[in-house]
């Protein structure tokens, strides 16, 4: 009784912040463009067509592998393999086409392994109540393996000439003087945030993340949501996995170490709950512009990588301890 | 109760049904894993290749152990940053006290165990104060160890003390340290058992909600098991430094995910309230017992790869099952 007395006592806005699970749209929107102007104030060099176009490709790469991050951690699991994923596509572009595949026969193989890790996470964190994080880790490690025992370890090869023109900043797409990657992200966030505002797999996510068992009430079938998010994820870290490697212009199993981490942080940055059901995928449009820009400012500041990693660490704090904090558990009961 | 109930004659007939551990799984995991690399490899039980095993083994077998009690804490608790950590008490140990003229062993134990039990007060802190999601709090503290490591110790070198070195070479009295140290935690764990906080713990992780308006100081237990967890980090990280005999910043990190596995692997629930530090050691052995098997086969580091994870994700199903016929049988 004393505690319910003390909340009613405090101000109307902190009352209202601290009814909110998730931070409030606008300030995580203004987030991007605020970092925006501090990384051109610092660094001026960033402001020219080719500046601006390196920030947004990278956070192409970024956005499209943190697709099924989002959806995954919407539905209140989360994906660790989309690294190997990314991998597995990488290699298997400069691979195939170094054996003189058609781009066609090693897409539609890259999307077919994709679909198959996509499943196998889906029903492994349906069946038997494993926790996708488990499920996720094992199902990447195999596929890393699988990948470097299938080439021997020799992972090198040739990226093919139009994936490394849809990354680099001189690109055109068409008639347009843009990149095919930043135009491809444009058209997947498009049909992303479609599904999740009006398709009926967007209904189950959100339905399957905010209750399950209400979920399955409203007959919402929790195995067939979790193939279906975990095989878009998986598809999102494939097609991640080709640019990337058009962007570093090799191959290896584990370009997409560094993946692991920036799609969470990329999610959560953008204020959707790590607990599912609220946030969605314009909010990690933001976060992953957030975190590609702090990327960018840290390197150009000149600190060495191990500055730059503990200012990171920093900084994902700060921001998520400024909106992306959880309820006091008084206020969950 | 008994007299009024009407039950069915099967279901009266049969014994009650016993609650078996949640750790017997993991624990028979890695005692066939000893016993499968005892018949491939005799050298292992002759000429002493277990002392080494167990020596190698034991920072992965300690840091899945400081792993589980921020798991079983519950609310989403997992922790990150405890192979930066230890990598982190490893660099300060290895590379910073015993080069300015520390030696004393337990100066320097308590040093390792101060500085982990800080790092988990940090990490304790950001989830129980500032209410930031466990995984991404972990995150962060993950990349600011990490860069600190690094930092302070660019290139690996470094020394320990000849009584630490001592601990990873297999020797006789190294072995029986080694050993010392598993029992000392067995022994305090207990300890910690007979606490009002293992109750609290237990109670916070199954049920948070429930746990908090029975009156548990769901934050309190929470943080406590960040600074436990924190303490046993420090001790692998000191033991990091014993077995590379110095110090190598880029060795850390690539515990944590092992770290998780192994936790997962021991059979504590990774939504809380179930588990142990037995079941973690367990699990965190067999990880180490799969590897050195399959190392001393000689199968590539690639197989060992895919071996690793569907070890896991066999554990994991049988684990579950083992879960499910738990149920039935209570229900």
């Amino acid at each position: 009784m004393a505690s319910l007395t003390t909340t009613t006592e405090r101000p109307v806005w902190a009352r209202r912040a601290c009814s909110r699970l998730v931070a409030p749209a606008a300030l995580v929107h203004l987030a991007p463009a605020g970092l925006l102007l501090v990384l051109l104030a610092t660094l001026p060099s960033v402001f020219s067509r080719t500046g601006l176009l390196s920030l947004l490709l990278l956070a192409s790469i970024l956005g499209i592998a943190a697709i099924g991050q989002t959806w995954a951690v919407l539905i209140g699991g989360i994906d660790l393999s989309i690294p190997a994923v990314m991998g597995m596509a990488d290699v298997l572009l400069t691979t195939r086409y170094a054996a003189g595949w058609s781009p066609t026969a090693t897409f539609l193989l890259i999307a077919v392994l994709a679909v198959v890790i996509g499943v196998a996470n889906g029903i492994g964190s349906s069946v038997l109540g494993l926790h996708p994080l488990i499920v996720t880790l094992a199902t990447g490690a195999i596929t890393t393996g699988a990948v470097l025992q299938a080439t021997h370890g020799d992972t090198g090869g040739k990226v093919p000439g139009f994936v490394t023109e849809a990354v680099s900043p001189g690109g055109r797409t068409g008639p347009f003087p843009v990149p095919l990657a930043l135009v491809l992200w444009v058209v997947l966030a498009a049909v992303v945030v479609l599904v999740e505002r009006r398709g009926v797999l967007g209904r189950h996510v959100y339905a399957l993340g905010t209750n399950r068992t209400a979920a399955s009430l409203a007959l919402v079938r929790p195995m067939r949501t979790r193939v279906a998010v975990y095989t878009v994820s998986a598809l999102g870290a494939a097609v991640a996995g080709v640019l990337l490697g058009g962007f570093s212009g090799g191959a290896s199993a584990d370009i997409g170490a560094p993946y692991l981490f920036s799609t969470i942080t990329a999610v959560v940055v953008g204020g959707t709950s790590l607990l599912g059901g609220r946030g969605g995928y314009p909010r990690t449009i933001s976060g992953v512009l957030v975190t590609i820009e702090m990327t960018m400012l840290l390197i150009g500041f000149d600190l060495d990588a191990s500055m730059q990693q503990v200012l990171l660490g920093l900084l994902i704090l700060v921001l998520v301890a400024l909106y992306g904090r959880d309820k006091h558990i008084a206020q969950r009961i | 109760m008994t007299a009024s109930t009407v039950e069915p004659a099967a279901a009266r007939t049969r014994a009650p049904a016993r609650t078996v551990p949640y750790f017997v799984p993991a624990v028979v995991l890695a005692a066939g894993l000893v016993a499968l690399t005892a018949v491939v490899n005799p050298g292992f039980l002759a000429q002493g290749g277990w002392q080494l095993a167990a020596a190698s083994a034991l920072p992965l077998v300690l840091l899945a152990m400081a792993e589980a009690p921020v798991v079983m804490s519950g609310g989403g608790g997992i922790d990150l940053s405890v192979g930066p950590a230890a990598g982190l008490i490893s660099v300060l140990i290895g590379g910073i006290v015993v080069p300015r003229g520390v030696e004393s062993v337990p100066l320097l134990v308590a040093i390792a165990v101060g500085a982990g039990a800080l790092a988990g007060a940090v990490n304790g802190a950001l989830v129980t104060g500032l209410r930031v999601p466990p995984i991404i709090a972990t995150l962060g503290t993950y990349l600011v160890y990490t860069g600190l490591a690094t930092r302070l110790m660019p290139t690996p070198g470094g020394a320990v003390p000849p009584a630490l070195a001592d601990l990873a070479s297999g020797s006789a009295a190294g072995t029986a340290g080694v050993l010392l140290v598993l029992v000392l935690f067995a022994v305090a764990w207990q300890a910690v058992l007979r606490t009002a906080f293992a109750r609290n713990l237990r109670a916070s992780g199954s049920n948070d909600r429930a746990a908090y308006t029975a009156g548990v100081p769901v934050a309190w237990t929470r943080f406590t098991a960040y600074v436990i967890g924190g303490a046993i980090t420090g001790v692998a990280g000191l033991l990091i430094a014993a077995v590379l005999g110095g110090a190598d910043a880029t060795v850390g990190p690539s515990y944590t995910l092992v770290a998780i596995a192994g936790v997962a692997l021991g059979g504590v629930s990774l939504s809380g309230g179930r588990g142990g530090l037995l079941g973690a050691a367990a699990g965190g052995a067999s990880l180490f017992l799969i590897q050195n098997l399959l190392s001393f086969l000689q199968v590539s580091s690639f197989v060992l790869q895919i071996a690793y994870g569907v070890v896991l994700l066999v554990a994991i199903v049988a684990n579950g099952a083992w879960d499910h016929r738990r149920a039935r049988e209570a229900a």
